[in-house]
């Protein structure tokens, strides 16, 4: 028993050996996989290698397993470094990218858990998965925008095909439609709504900044009336 | 000066460094005293596609007797050439050749100015017109050898020399992208076999400065971002090698920056439109006279839809009744398909007939494709009212008094000042083809002065030219044929109108129908050119053929223009002549080396082949031109341009028969190096120029001999602080006459641009010291008292002898990022030994914005 006990640890050093030459490789592989190429707000980065948190600023690299976060009225553009897949992180979201590098491209994945965002991918050789809590969708050569909550993931196709699925089942979501991800029922799909498409904005930037404030008032005739007042914070 | 720096090509700046030039031959011949000339450096070399800035001075006239300097351009082999006007700045007058006409086969060119006085000066100063400055022109130096998918593709596999495979992509900026000026990144990953890379070779280019130090740079990817850069154009150049050493092609693309409200405005597309305003005024002081000018001005441009819409606007002080036109308004609206176009407009149909003249009216079009039409009206010249002299109450006709020094004078007309008729166009070009591929026109311009309009000239015009024109082209017009032919008619005096068919009977001329009866198309009477239409002598064709391929870009082209041949809506169109030319522009050793080759060969003066006069013959012109360009991408290397040109005109004749009998041989040749080399940390850019032209007359007639000799040398240097400094000197020496007429020149200069608040701040200040000495030499026959000299002897006198000192400050001022103010102002000290001295002083300043 002795004798087994000791061969099982030589075997255990000797994997655990391989397994931190394997994850060197690994960490290799997965260096600069992303860059920030526009920040707008607070938006910081935590680096898995040093578990520590930065600020997002233009230029940025991202390793694989590396998170962003963005606080209020804050933006991140993100760009992957093989195929120029874009995401565009909108305020209070946080979300972690993966990546491993292959020959001539890297095999990617977005974690997100609560926020939303932009995505524009490439056309490429491998998909781009993207996970949430309520499950996955996978894009070639297509845009959308993702808004996901702890219950619900939403994917609004405004480019080419996404196909989503979770434990209950899977659909394939096209250009002007809306997927919808729950935890605990069958992917769904519907037409866009013209409410939905107000509340994405466009990919442009400092229009997702621009904030509305909305006041309701009676005019002299006593009738009902909004009045909409479009505002940009200063930095 | 330094304001345009920018925009010019670095062996442009190169050449033309130095300011203030010479190459005045007005003076050796005028004797006494020297009147005003232009001074002006001809450039030589320029980089396709890339404007050519140049510049010139009007000595010894203050600036308000101007009325305009002009540069007139044409592509070499083209028959007529266009012009645009030089903006004053500050007794400098600077204006730039667009960068459409920099092309091969190369660039013609010559410098005109009008004074108030009617006179004109121009550059060169004898023979302008058949004699301009040649520009040689080769591609961006900063291609290699696919140049054109390079700039295009933003992901590139690119091999090094021992067969390694790498992919580059160009995260940001992407190829040709504007992008705000605080959001600028570089930004370029590696993909492939990286392991294979040698990082530390990595090296980051931006606009020829190196930036690798402050980049950050491993295997995967290269980033660096920089500090606000300059609004413009940038280049980009990334240079890798792999662990053995052996190089990978650069990758190299070109961004711009715009100012953030700019890239806004695009991406919310909120404002439809854009454009700048500016309101300028001037202040100068001559001697003890002062004059102000004030000038406004403004564009705009815009999309609405498929439509789009263009508008300018200049209006100036100097707009003055007694000369054509110096405000200038245009508006045109359109699509690809249809448009308008009012005000001062420039239609260009035919190169023969109607290329770039201004017509203030109204100009349209239709382009369909299978069939389009072209159509302009307006008015070419407008009226100015000539003097006439005071008729002398003692005496009748042809006795009069000159209404300016008094004194009696004869004349014919009685005219002291012709006056300029009011003079209108009428031009229609329908045509079947979109060009594409192919495409026939037919054309028919009318030009025609109104006699009524003043009262004080002489020989009104009426001008009628009509003619086909093809065009075959292949392969994105690698291969192109073009031919068009023109004939005129042209009545050279209208003033007594139409002669009827009686009078033609009388004079032995059959004509089947009543020319009064079609007055209004054409006015025909004895004053017609030509009198004989069947003889052809007004008869104007030419034709060219281009041919792009195989590292050659061939262009040939043959013209014959009749005698009598005349488009008034074409002044400049040279006649009587006909032969051909042909150029190559050859591209070696991966566009690194350029070879420009041309030859021409042709008879001038054809009419006077047969007119009997055993004193006159046309001329046998005949000229090769052979030029080198090296661009080698090793940085250690210096760029070289070397230029030859012979060129001889002969009629033939003999002096024994006409003493003007011409034969003489011209040998032009220019050298040009600049170097970039980094001395004590500091990026600097050296350069030396070397022009010599040399004329011989063949039967050793040394008053028709001259010689000319230019060098210049700058050096301009870029520190580590916002500061560009450059020194400069040149030195011209003119000698004419065999000796008889000498003049030299040489100026030194320095000047320093400083950069301050972001670049929103620049500041100028520079120096120059010109001394020139002109001078005569005669052979003396009489003494001081009149008395004839036993021995003859040979004096040399100085006609001037000046020097001329000149400090000046300006700078630009940028605000609340749409504002800006310029300002400048110059002291000049002048002092002429021979003549007078006086100092001046300039002063500008300008506002302008864009929104």
């Amino acid at each position: 028993m002795d004798k087994i006990n000791l061969v099982l640890r030589y075997v255990l050093i000797i994997l655990g050996l391989f397994l931190l030459m394997d994850s060197k490789v690994i960490a290799d592989n997965s260096k600069d996989v992303a860059i920030v190429l526009k920040s707008k707000g607070k938006v910081s980065i935590k680096k898995i290698a040093t578990n520590k948190w930065y600020t997002g600023r233009r230029g940025k690299r991202l390793d694989s397993g590396d998170i962003i976060k963005t606080a209020d009225n804050s933006l991140v553009a993100v760009m992957f470094t093989d195929d120029k897949s874009l995401i565009k992180v909108r305020d209070n979201s946080t979300v972690a990218i993966k990546g491993k590098r292959e020959k001539k491209s890297i095999a990617k994945r977005i974690f997100c858990s609560v926020g939303s965002f932009w995505l524009r991918a490439k056309k490429q050789k491998t998909k781009l998965f993207v996970e949430t809590p309520s499950g996955m969708a996978a894009i070639k050569g297509s845009a959308a925008y993702f808004t996901i909550t702890p219950e619900e993931t939403k994917v609004m196709v405004t480019d080419g095909i996404f196909q989503l699925w979770n434990k209950f089942g899977e659909i394939f979501v096209n250009l002007g439609e809306t997927g919808r991800l729950t935890r605990d029922g069958k992917p769904i799909k519907y037409k866009t709504t013209v409410e939905e498409v107000k509340a994405a904005g466009s990919e442009n930037d400092d229009e997702q900044l621009v904030k509305e404030l909305k006041l309701k008032f009676k005019d002299s005739q006593g009738e009902e009336k909004d009045l909409i007042i479009k505002y940009k914070e200063k930095k | 000066m330094l304001f345009k720096w920018k925009k010019l090509a670095p062996l442009g700046k190169q050449i033309i460094i130095g300011g203030i030039y010479c190459s005045l031959f007005t003076n050796l011949y005028s004797g006494a005293s020297s009147p005003a000339g232009i001074i002006h450096f001809p450039v030589k070399n320029a980089t396709e596609g890339q404007s050519i800035f140049l510049e010139a001075k009007i000595e010894e006239q203050p600036i308000r007797q101007v009325q305009y300097v002009r540069i007139y351009f044409r592509v070499k082999g083209q028959s007529d050439y266009k012009f645009v006007e030089m903006e004053d700045q500050l007794g400098n007058f600077t204006g730039e050749i667009p960068a459409a006409v920099a092309r091969a086969p190369g660039v013609e060119y010559f410098i005109l100015s009008l004074f108030e006085d009617r006179s004109m000066a121009t550059s060169p100063s004898s023979n302008p017109y058949y004699t301009p400055y040649e520009v040689s022109v080769t591609p961006e130096p900063y291609q290699e050898s696919e140049p054109t998918s390079e700039l295009k593709t933003t992901d590139r596999k690119i091999t090094s020399e021992s067969g390694v495979d790498l992919q580059a992509n160009i995260l940001s900026p992407e190829i040709d992208e504007r992008v705000s000026e605080d959001e600028v990144i570089i930004a370029v990953s590696f993909l492939g076999e990286t392991e294979n890379l040698d990082v530390k070779s990595i090296k980051l280019i931006i606009d020829g400065k190196k930036f690798t130090s402050a980049a950050e740079v491993t295997k995967n990817m290269i980033t660096y971002v920089p500090g606000k850069l300059l609004r413009g154009t940038h280049r980009v150049k990334i240079e890798l090698t792999d662990i053995k050493g052996k190089k990978f092609p650069d990758v190299m693309w070109r961004f711009y920056v715009a100012g953030s409200e700019e890239v806004q405005k695009k991406a919310e597309r909120k404002h439809p439109f854009s454009g700048k305003v500016y309101t300028e005024f001037r202040n100068e002081k001559f001697g003890d006279s002062t004059y102000t000018m004030t000038n406004f001005g403004g564009n705009i441009h815009g999309k609405y839809g498929p439509i789009r819409y263009n508008g300018r606007v200049f209006i100036t002080s100097r707009e003055n009744s007694t000369f054509q036109p110096r405000n200038r308004m245009f508006f045109e609206v359109g699509t690809s398909w249809i448009g308008l176009k009012f005000g001062d407009t420039h239609p260009t149909f035919n190169e023969l007939m109607l290329w770039g003249r201004r017509v203030r009216g109204i100009e349209a079009y239709i382009k369909l494709g299978f069939i389009n039409v072209e159509f302009v009206t307006g008015e070419t010249n407008r009226k100015t009212e000539g003097i006439a002299y005071i008729p002398d109450p003692s005496n009748p006709a042809p006795y009069y008094i000159d209404p300016v020094t008094g004194q009696q004078v004869t004349s014919t007309t009685g005219i002291y000042q012709y006056g300029t008729y009011k003079q209108t166009l009428m031009a229609i070009r329908p045509s079947f083809g979109s060009g594409k591929n192919f495409q026939f026109g037919l054309n028919l311009i009318k030009v025609k002065d109104d006699p009524k309009s003043i009262e004080h000239s002489t020989r009104p015009k009426d001008n009628i030219v009509f003619g086909p024109d093809i065009l075959l082209a292949f392969d994105n017009h690698r291969i192109e044929f073009k031919a068009s032919a023109a004939f005129s008619l042209l009545a050279d005096d209208i003033s007594t109108g139409s002669l009827n068919q009686e009078d033609f009977d009388s004079l032995d001329v059959d004509i089947p129908f009543n020319p009064a009866d079609y007055e209004d198309y054409l006015v025909l009477n004895t004053s017609l050119v030509p009198l004989d239409p069947t003889g052809l002598t007004s008869l104007a064709y030419q034709g060219s053929f281009k041919f792009n391929y195989f590292n050659n870009f061939i262009n040939v082209i043959y013209k014959s223009i009749g005698s009598e041949y005349h488009a008034l809506a074409n002044n400049f169109l040279r006649k009587d002549i006909k032969g051909f030319s042909a150029f190559d522009r050859i591209r070696l050793y991966r566009n690194q080396i350029y070879l420009n080759l041309g030859y021409e060969k042709y008879l001038e003066e054809l009419s006077t082949e047969d007119d009997g006069e055993d004193t006159t013959a046309p001329n046998d012109f005949a000229a090769i031109n052979v030029g080198v360009s090296l661009f080698l991408q090793k940085k250690y290397l210096p760029r070289l341009n070397v230029n030859w040109k012979s060129y001889d005109r002969n009629n033939g004749l003999d002096t024994l028969i006409t003493p003007s009998a011409l034969n003489y041989q011209n040998n032009d040749l220019s050298f040009q190096l600049g170097y970039d080399v980094q001395l004590m940390g500091l990026n600097n850019t050296f350069s030396i120029s070397h022009i010599t032209n040399d004329r011989i007359d063949g039967f050793k007639r040394t008053y028709s001999d001259f010689e000319n000799s230019i060098q210049m040398y700058s050096l301009q240097t870029h520190y580590q602080f916002p500061l560009t400094t450059v020194i400069s000197y040149a030195n011209n020496n003119n000698v004419a006459g065999g000796g008889s007429y000498g003049f030299k020149y040489n100026m030194f200069g320095v000047s320093g641009t400083y950069r301050l608040l972001n670049n929103n701040l620049t500041l100028t200040a520079g120096f120059t010291t010109t001394n020139a000495v002109g001078s005569n030499t005669t052979l003396q026959t009489l003494d001081d008292l009149g008395n004839p000299l036993t021995i003859p002897t040979m004096v040399t006198t100085n006609y001037t002898d000046y020097k001329r000192t000149a400090f000046n400050f300006g700078g630009n001022f940028r605000f609340l990022k749409k504002h800006s103010i310029l300002w400048d102002w110059s002291i000049i000290d002048f002092n002429d030994k021979m003549t007078k001295k006086y100092t001046n002083n300039y002063f500008r300043i300008r506002y302008q914005m864009m929104y």
